[in-house]
C-alpha cells in the first residue's frame, strides 16, 4: 500500500425503524485492494430509554447496487490533497434499495442515545479489500434516528 | 458508443426521479423529515432536486452520460476549468491540489462524441470532484 490515504463521510443519514440500511460503502477498483483503516457510527437519538442500534460492519460484493447506483457518489477525500494519485477506489453514501451480497464481518451495539463508535484497525489485524470487492456499514435501528460516521481507507 | 440503447432506460429512470418529490415517505417529498422535524428532501437541504439530476450509466470501466446530461456534463468541467485557469494565471499554481492539477490537463481535452461523454473510471473520482462543486446531482445506473 502506497498511503493513498481517503476517508468517506456520511452526515445524518435517517433511519427508519427496523430497516437496514447500508449507509456508507466502498468498491475497490478492478485491480487495485484497499486497506479498511477507520470505520466510525454515531447516532443523534434524544432518548436514554431506546435500545441500540445494530451496526454490522461487513464486506459486500456489489453484485446489485455498485456505488453510484441506488445510493449517492461520494467524493473520497484525500488526507493528502496534495497528491495528484487519482483515488482508484468508488464510495457512495446513503443507500435506498440495500447492495448484495453482504456478509457481516463485525456486528456491535451502539447506543442511539449519545452513541458513538469509532474502530481503527491496529497494524497486525489489516482488513484488506480485493480489488472489485467492497466493505459498507449497514445500520438496523428499532427507533428512527440519524446517524453520521465515516471509512477510511488506503490504496 | 452508441447511446439509443441507453435511451429507454434514461427516460424511465428520469420518470422515476420526477415522481419522487411528489410521493410522501420518498425522502424527496418536501413533508418528509427525520426524527428530529429537519426536512429530508435534497431540494430543502441545499442539493440539487432528483428531477434535476443528470444520469451517468457506469460499469468497471467506465462512466457515461449521453445526449442533453453529456452536454450539461461538459459545460460544467469547462466551467471549471475556466476557474482552476483563473487560478494559474494568479500565479498560484502551486495552492492546487493534486486532483486540480490532474483536472486542469484532463478536461480541455473531453469532447461529446456522438451524444455520449465517456469518462474513464480511473478518472472518476476527480471528475465528480468538479461535477459535484459545480452543483450537479448525479443518479447512477448500470450500464447495460
Amino acid at each position: 500500500m502506497a498511503a493513498n490515504i481517503v476517508d468517506v463521510g456520511f452526515r445524518s443519514v435517517a433511519l427508519t425503524a427496523t430497516t437496514a440500511k447500508t449507509v456508507v460503502g466502498l468498491r475497490a477498483a478492478t485491480n487495485q485492494a484497499v486497506k479498511v483503516l477507520e470505520q466510525s457510527v454515531s447516532f443523534d437519538g434524544a432518548t436514554s430509554s431506546n435500545a441500540p442500534a445494530v451496526v454490522d460492519f461487513a464486506t459486500c460484493t456489489f453484485g446489485a447496487n455498485a456505488p453510484g447506483t441506488n445510493s449517492t457518489s461520494a467524493t473520497p477525500t484525500k488526507r493528502e490533497p496534495g497528491r495528484a494519485e487519482t483515488t482508484q477506489l468508488t464510495a457512495a453514501h446513503t443507500w435506498t434499495t440495500e447492495p448484495t451480497t453482504i456478509a457481516v464481518v463485525r456486528p456491535i451495539d451502539i447506543g442511539q442515545y449519545n452513541g458513538v463508535y469509532h474502530y481503527i484497525h491496529p497494524f497486525a489485524s489489516p482488513h484488506v479489500v480485493a480489488g472489485g470487492a467492497g466493505f459498507v456499514t449497514r445500520i438496523t435501528s428499532p427507533n428512527n434516528v440519524n446517524c453520521t460516521g465515516h471509512l477510511s481507507a488506503e490504496e | 458508443m452508441d447511446p439509443s440503447p441507453l435511451r429507454p432506460l434514461a427516460e424511465e429512470v428520469r420518470a422515476r426521479n420526477r415522481l419522487l418529490a411528489t410521493i410522501p415517505g420518498s425522502g424527496h417529498h418536501p413533508s418528509d423529515v427525520d426524527w428530529r422535524g429537519r426536512p429530508r428532501a435534497p431540494q430543502l437541504n441545499g442539493l440539487p432536486a432528483a428531477a434535476d439530476h443528470v444520469l451517468h450509466f457506469h460499469d468497471d470501466e467506465r462512466h457515461v452520460f449521453i445526449d442533453r446530461d453529456a452536454d450539461r456534463v461538459l459545460d460544467a468541467l469547462r466551467e471549471y476549468h475556466r476557474q482552476l485557469a483563473a487560478h494559474v494565471n494568479d500565479n498560484a499554481a502551486a495552492d492546487l491540489t493534486g486532483t486540480q492539477r490532474n483536472l486542469y490537463k484532463l478536461i480541455p481535452r473531453l469532447k461529446v462524441r456522438d451524444g455520449v461523454l465517456e469518462l474513464p473510471a480511473g478518472r472518476w473520482n476527480d471528475y465528480l470532484e468538479a461535477i459535484y462543486q459545480m452543483g450537479i446531482g448525479l443518479t447512477g445506473v448500470d450500464l447495460p
